[in-house]
């Protein structure tokens, strides 16, 4: 009898209190975060950048040394993950302060519904030292949205050693770079490095292949005023075709690079493949397994194919934007107004290895010193690159179709067929919603 | 005045089960019931993420009718299903009747169950590298054995790429499959098995006519798990290749998360979810009634 009172009551009490916890901590979840409202503690700072933390967390430690707010990073291994935590979270308090994303369209869409702070003031401070480009990528109706979190530009890589030994110089012309691609091939080297994987790198060679045609092309192409059945679009899909069949691309099936297995080093360093255009941040990947900037590996810009095409480089870069409805929005602009500045981009350049976004702090390694002479010395319009530079929708089927055009590159028309369709689709839109 | 202490105590008697219910009920009601509930109304809007979106009808259900990549999806997803039932299930079946009547069955089962203790995403990546088609084990394999002709993009092209996936997935869920095979065995009832026996039954014939019938209730659960599991398959799949290349080893759970949170078409993803949801719905409550009202007559 005994037992039984005592195991009811302990059933009775511990059932109570399972329950009250239960609805307390789920209460407490569904309140604001504990982290945002301790008042002058480091800021959340979200991204998808997951290799760049402890860069992240030096920086925001030396914010934080100053006199500015500091961070403390969360990271995201996951981008989808990330791109649909910030998008649900973003007009609630649960924001976090500070978060890095997308320029040009992808950024478009957030501050559409208001959820990108106006850093315009940033700009009129520190504006003078950065490129215009740059800051066109964080324009919008005249107010900046952004302050550069990191900046890329995608020139081709080389791996010099490969070079050296079969003679050959970077190619200028490109007759040129048809003839090393050919000499390549002769000595049993995969010329040039390509991929499927991670989806979104079957865009770089057709938006290169394009600028080096035209860049104006590319940017009307871009902006909805040239159709991918243009019969100049599908002369660029015929070559690039040519190309894969007459074996100058590595299987990109085989070789994953920048992300998932991210095997492109084991075919790189020791010379099975020879050349890669590719954005700056693969630099890392490559130093990692042990490849010195300007010693093991170089860069150069792909030369034109039609030769009065201009100088010009894709670019990409990522913002780093103040949530609006952020509990701590004045700190986190404030922060975001030390990242700008020179003392702040010194140190995230420091920190990171990564090509410089200001004119007045040089690059850390000699391979990108080299890619920000090139640009300045021969005044390089710099064109955003393919995954920003126009509507998403559109993006995504064109990876989609161009992926399996790099895998079966036969008529590029059902190719181009099905990506127009999406464009007819989501400029219509555009233009309804303008 | 108060109620006397009798009714006090009758009327906490009659409260407190519903009290020890609470939690749960909440815990259901708030992840399960609402999203569910919420899900269905997405499905009828064109909510984008950023926008809750306004009421479209049946729209979202006429484009998936209309999409080629949702037919692809719905091809693929068929493959997964059958593709598990007859290697999962048949091989799971197959083992454990191997498996019950060996020395070394014991060890065996246990390293054949190892597998079924990693994670869907692990599985994924370890697959990935045995088909990568360039340095990849299988394709290694292949040329060792002079079968390299057969080789191909294991992961590229479709619908190979779906078989390889359905392979792997097999090395992972033929443990569970075959130690429930295994416990149903253990438990059938000797009775039916010795009398079939004295009759003169033997080999196929006993386990045609005897073994399996007895097995029916194990059966059935086996084959409710992996058809639910299989239609629902997502990790696997998203860590090898995404459903891709260019969308063609997508199944329905893929194109739903696709849709939602890489194009952000979230009442469109709905829409796939709430199609996905019936199918399973369906098939689940007609196969387990059929196969229960089955085992009744045994």
């Amino acid at each position: 009898m005994t037992s039984e009172i005592s195991r009811k009551k302990f059933l009775q009490v511990g059932g109570g209190a399972i329950a009250a916890g239960s609805l307390a901590s789920f209460l407490a979840a569904c309140g604001g975060g504990s982290s945002s409202s301790d008042g002058g503690g480091m800021l959340r700072f979200s991204n998808d950048k997951i290799n760049w933390e402890e860069w992240f967390v030096e920086t925001g430690r030396l914010a934080r040394e100053a006199g500015a707010v500091g961070w403390r990073p969360t990271q995201y291994s996951d981008t989808t993950t990330y791109q649909a935590a910030i998008k649900t979270t973003g007009n609630t308090p649960k924001v976090p302060d500070m978060f890095s994303w997308w320029s040009g369209w992808l950024m478009k869409e957030l501050v559409d519904t208001s959820m990108l702070a106006d850093v315009s003031s940033i700009w009129e401070r520190e504006g003078s030292a950065y490129s215009d480009g740059l800051k066109d990528a964080f324009t919008f109706d005249g107010k900046q949205y952004g302050v550069p979190l990191n900046v890329a530009y995608w020139p081709t890589f080389y791996n010099k050693r490969v070079f050296r030994e079969q003679g050959l110089e970077v190619p200028t012309t490109w007759d040129d770079f048809i003839a090393v691609c050919e000499r390549l091939k002769g000595a049993g080297i995969t010329p040039l490095g390509a991929t499927i994987e991670g989806r979104f790198p079957s865009f770089v060679y057709f938006q290169e292949f394009i600028v080096r045609t035209s860049p104006q092309l590319y940017r009307d192409l871009m902006e909805g005023r040239a159709k991918y059945t243009d019969p100049e679009i599908v002369d660029v899909l015929r070559l690039w075709g040519d190309l894969i069949r007459r074996g100058y691309f590595s299987d990109p099936a085989s070789v994953s690079i920048g992300t998932g297995a991210n095997n492109f080093p084991q075919y790189f360093k020791p010379g099975r493949i020879a050349m890669v255009t590719f954005g700056g941040w693969l630099e890392p990947t490559l130093m990692e397994a042990g490849m010195r900037p300007g010693e093991d590996f170089g860069a150069f810009v792909m030369p034109n194919i039609e030769a009065d095409a201009g100088n010009n480089l894709i670019y990409e870069t990522g913002p780093l934007c103040v949530a609006q409805n952020g509990q701590r929005r004045d700190d986190a602009l404030e922060a975001a107004g030390w990242w700008a500045s020179r003392e702040g981009q010194s140190a995230w350049i420091d920190a990171s290895g990564f090509a410089s976004a200001r004119a007045d702090v040089p690059s850390a390694n000699p391979v990108d010193q080299e890619i920000d002479r090139t640009i300045a010395d021969g005044r390089f319009q710099l064109l955003n690159r393919y995954w920003e530079a126009t509507p998403h929708e559109i993006v995504e089927v064109g990876v989609d179709q161009l992926a399996k055009f790099m895998l079966e590159p036969g008529d590029p028309k059902p190719i181009l067929d099905a990506i127009q369709k999406q464009a007819d689709t989501s400029w219509a839109a555009v233009e309804a919603g303008s | 005045m108060p109620p006397p202490a009798g009714a006090r105590r009758r009327a906490l008697r009659r409260w407190t089960p519903y009290l020890y219910l609470l939690p749960m009920v909440l815990l259901v009601g708030v992840f399960l019931i609402y999203p569910a509930v919420k899900t269905v109304w997405v499905a009828f809007t064109d909510a984008t993420g950023t926008s809750a979106g306004s009421f479209v009808g049946l729209d979202n259900f006429t484009r998936l009718v209309e999409d080629p990549a949702f037919r692809t999806s719905v091809r693929n997803t068929i493959y997964w299903v059958i593709g598990a039932l007859v290697l999962q299930v048949g091989l799971g079946l197959l083992l454990a009747l191997i498996l019950s009547n060996m020395r070394a069955g014991d060890w065996l089962k246990r390293l054949f169950y190892l597998p079924a203790t990693l994670s869907g995403a692990a599985v994924g990546v370890i697959w990935f590298y045995v088909f990568n088609p360039d340095q990849g084990l299988l394709t290694s394999f292949m040329g060792t054995i002079g079968l390299e002709s057969l080789t191909t993009r294991w992961l590229a092209d479709p619908p190979v790429n779906t078989f390889a996936m359905i392979f792997a997935a097999t090395w992972q869920g033929l443990g569970p499959a075959m130690i429930l095979f295994l416990v149903g065995l253990q438990n059938l009832p000797r009775e039916p098995i010795e009398a079939a026996r004295v009759d003169g039954a033997r080999g196929l014939r006993l386990f045609w006519h005897v073994t399996l019938p007895l097995l029916r209730p194990m059966s059935a659960v086996v084959v409710a798990i992996t058809l639910i599991n299989n239609f629902k398959v997502f990790d696997l799949i998203w860590v090898m290749t995404q459903g891709g290349p260019y969308r063609s080893s997508e199944t329905l759970a893929v194109s739903m998360y696709r849709e939602s949170f890489v194009t952000f078409s979230v009442g469109y993803g709905a829409s796939i979810a709430v199609v996905l949801t019936l199918i399973v719905t369906i098939l689940s409550v007609f196969y387990l009634r059929s196969m229960f009202r089955k085992v009744e007559v045994y």
